[in-house]
């Protein structure tokens, strides 16, 4: 809890998650506000975040209004340092089906460099409909984008990692529960020749 | 100390009636106006010198996986800027180290790639920046208490 007065802060209790930024960053619309479908890529003002740039204006602070026009830039990098960061499920496919309008948001050169995307995948990307259409999408994006930093020392390391960490998964859950199995019914299998 | 204080928590706005959205937002606008009024010298989490005095250090890493192997993810930064990339950098490192995305790390390195190099070249990010504002880590409806008329009686969490 941050209590003010006078300017300054007087209390501050259970704070350790805030943090200081610039004010575009701090002033930008809130989450609350947001649009709908900010992660399919909808960028447009939504109706609570123009209420909010009128409520600004009317409190006289036209400054603060500019930063909730200008918030998209740290609203779309915002993940990739939140809490739920880590979790693939999360930021993953918040920043696949958000790249396109990432790329024109952040850096609008970038698109130029854009690999072609077959038109019904990018559709699919910015409102992917089936998670079955949105993993191949995914493919598609990973394999593009693995030709673009080939020279990169890190990600051939990383592919090692996944690797390595396929190769145990499998064999803790497909190559030892199947060894196991041959193992029973081969044993089985002798016992009933034995009868016999 | 969330029970002593009144009103409750907003949660789904739009369960409110319009004159009660337009309480909550006007309300919300003069909070956060209020809060503008405290400014600071960098980008980072807030900490307490020898003095006791409230300054600006190192962020906390509130991540159950922690990114950078430690509690903190860097600072005090000079722009907000150099706090992305620090991060990014911070995030690679423990992707490679097998400590961040156990799995799926190769996607998620890539992902860090691009977005490295949007970083880079993102014109809004190379502005020069003087003045610091304090952000709440988490800008859900679920941290706001509002009153039987919309409007805010308290902003919470701030430790998220």
């Amino acid at each position: 809890m941050v209590s003010l007065l006078a300017n300054s802060i007087n209390h501050l209790l259970t704070f350790h998650g805030a943090y200081t930024t610039c004010k575009a960053h701090a002033f930008g619309g809130p989450r609350w506000a947001q649009p709908e479908h900010f992660w399919a890529g909808d960028m447009t003002l939504s109706p609570k975040e123009i209420k909010l740039i009128e409520a600004y204006e009317r409190q006289g602070r036209t400054d603060l209004a500019e930063c909730v026009r200008n918030a998209r830039v740290h609203q779309l990098l915002d993940p990739f340092f939140g809490t739920d960061f880590y979790t693939p499920s999360g930021y993953l496919h918040e920043f696949l089906s958000s790249r396109h309008a990432m790329r024109l948001t952040l850096d609008p050169g970038s698109i130029s460099e854009e690999f072609l995307l077959d038109p019904e995948a990018m559709k699919s990307a910015l409102h992917p409909g089936s998670p079955r259409e949105m993993e191949a999408w995914i493919q598609l994006w990973e394999i593009e984008t693995e030709k673009k930093y080939e020279g990169d020392e890190g990600l051939a390391l990383v592919k090692e990692l996944d690797k390595r960490k396929w190769e145990a998964w499998s064999r803790s859950k497909i190559v030892y529960p199947l060894q196991e199995m041959m193992r029973r019914s081969w044993k089985r299998c002798r016992k009933i020749m034995g009868r016999a | 100390m969330y029970e002593q204080l009144p009103g409750s928590p907003a949660h789904d706005l739009d369960d409110l009636s319009p004159e009660q959205l337009d309480r909550f937002i006007d309300t919300y606008a003069a909070e956060a106006i209020k809060i503008s009024s405290v400014k600071f010298p960098a980008v980072g989490g807030l900490c307490l010198d020898d003095a006791g005095a409230i300054t600006v250090g190192k962020m906390v890493d509130t991540r159950e996986s922690s990114a950078a192997g430690c509690n903190h993810l860097g600072g005090p930064f000079k722009s907000t800027r150099e706090r992305y990339l620090y991060q990014i950098e911070a995030n690679m490192s423990a992707i490679k180290a097998g400590t961040l995305f156990r799995y799926g790390a190769h996607r998620a390195y890539l992902a860090h790639l691009e977005v490295r190099d949007l970083i880079l070249g993102c014109a809004a990010l190379q502005e020069d920046e003087q003045e610091f504002y304090l952000k709440h880590p988490d800008g859900t409806a679920d941290n706001i208490l509002i009153d039987g008329s919309g409007a805010v009686s308290a902003l919470l969490d701030w430790e998220w």
